[in-house]
């Protein structure tokens, strides 16, 4: 058995575009029609959010933009309980905190990033301090149960309240980290 | 396609006629779409200091320093991007540095676009030979979630007992492989036949 979730058209919103849905066979005796969002491109994740689906695309563009250049192929971060639910050729990286996708800003995303790039966060985090909440940042550390990735990279650092789960990598390898990829334009 | 940090260093590398490798994350990048700005390329033992001369001559360099291993330059008219030189000796264990950079360039890199780029599976047996192998290994796990094939994690186990560094890189590779059973990253590991971290 699995617990899945779905989406569900509330009175007075749009229903999706055509071209972003797909319709799922009919099985003998489910109740009603049933679609899956189909995800192609930035833009369509940009229509389900207008749509209020809660669907983020995390792109090496955005990282690279807040200080941290790097190329990767896109995540589309979208709830767990919905993630069996989308059709997409990006990486589908399902996650806990649903309220986290809502309107992610930098603590959002560098929490994100603990899911798949640590020493990425790690560096996000030293380069945009000033722009960092801590409390938000504990917050969806704690929502997101990534604290074991955020104690590696010392995010304790920026939110002291996370607690610390497992060992850190020492502050020489971070410093190493740190340097080692400079910002555009930044000659450290 | 070649990055232009990487054909900025090329271009660099070739007019001072030297013999190299594009090691590190340049080089994974031929297998995974992830990598950093910043450029490692390895040189022969006998070529080093030959190298560091030279390069520090450049004008599109700026050196920053060098411990006899590695030697830190930054390409200035890509912003400062890092670009280490480093000498094979680190990584030849019992054996010579020219030997493992013959090993390198023959059996463990691959031409793309005319220039050598280090297999992952050398490119992870020198990551994990530094001592900064930790921070590395959270590189070898975001390459598998990437998709590079965890079969490499043999090759490095291969070639370690080539160069008699067993003893060294045994444990980090387990350590490695531990990292990727936590079920949050195997979560979110390719499915891929070669992707399986139980062994």
């Amino acid at each position: 058995m699995r617990v899945e979730g779905s989406l569900l058209r509330e009175s007075g919103e749009r229903p999706l575009p055509a071209d972003l849905r797909s319709r799922v066979p009919r099985s003998r005796g489910r109740p009603r029609l049933e679609y899956r969002p189909r995800v192609r491109s930035a833009s369509d994740v940009a229509t389900l959010r207008r749509h209020r689906v809660p669907a983020v695309l995390i792109t090496s563009e955005w990282v690279s933009h807040h200080g941290y250049p790097v190329v990767f192929r896109p995540w589309l971060a979208v709830p767990q309980e919905l993630a069996g639910k989308f059709s997409s050729d990006f990486r589908i990286l399902p996650v806990k905190d649903e309220d986290a996708l809502r309107d992610p800003g930098l603590p959002e995303m560098v929490t994100l990033l603990l899911r798949f790039d640590p020493l990425a966060a790690r560096v996000l985090a030293v380069r945009n301090r000033s722009e960092l909440n801590p409390n938000e940042l504990y917050r969806r550390v704690r929502n997101e149960g990534v604290e074991s990735a955020a104690t590696r990279v010392r995010l304790q650092d920026f939110a002291p309240a996370i607690p610390k789960v497992g060992s850190s990598l020492s502050r020489s390898e971070l410093r190493w980290v740190e340097k080692n990829n400079p910002a555009v334009g930044e000659v450290a | 396609m070649i990055e232009p940090e990487v054909q900025a260093t090329d271009a660099i590398l070739r007019r001072g006629g030297i013999q190299y490798v594009v090691v590190g994350g340049q080089a994974i990048a031929r297998k995974a779409a992830t990598t950093t700005r910043d450029v490692d390329v390895m040189v022969a033992t006998a070529d080093y200091a030959a190298t560091v001369v030279r390069l520090r001559a450049e004008p599109g360099l700026a050196f920053d320093w060098d411990d006899g291993k590695l030697c830190r330059f930054r390409l200035l008219g890509l912003g400062g991007v890092p670009l280490d030189v480093i000498n094979s000796t680190v990584f030849s264990g019992r054996r010579t540095g020219k030997e493992f950079f013959d090993f390198l360039a023959s059996d463990g890199a691959q031409v793309v676009d005319g220039i050598l780029y280090a297999t992952p599976t050398l490119v992870w047996y020198t990551r994990l030979l530094t001592k900064r192998w930790r921070a590395y290994a959270e590189k070898i796990v975001t390459n598998v979630i990437d998709g590079v094939s965890i079969d490499h994690l043999d090759g490095v186990e291969e070639v370690a007992r080539r160069f008699g560094t067993g003893d060294e890189i045994g444990p980090r590779v387990a350590y490695v492989r531990e990292e990727l059973r936590r079920p949050e990253v195997a979560a979110l590991l390719p499915p891929r036949p070669g992707n399986s971290a139980e062994r």
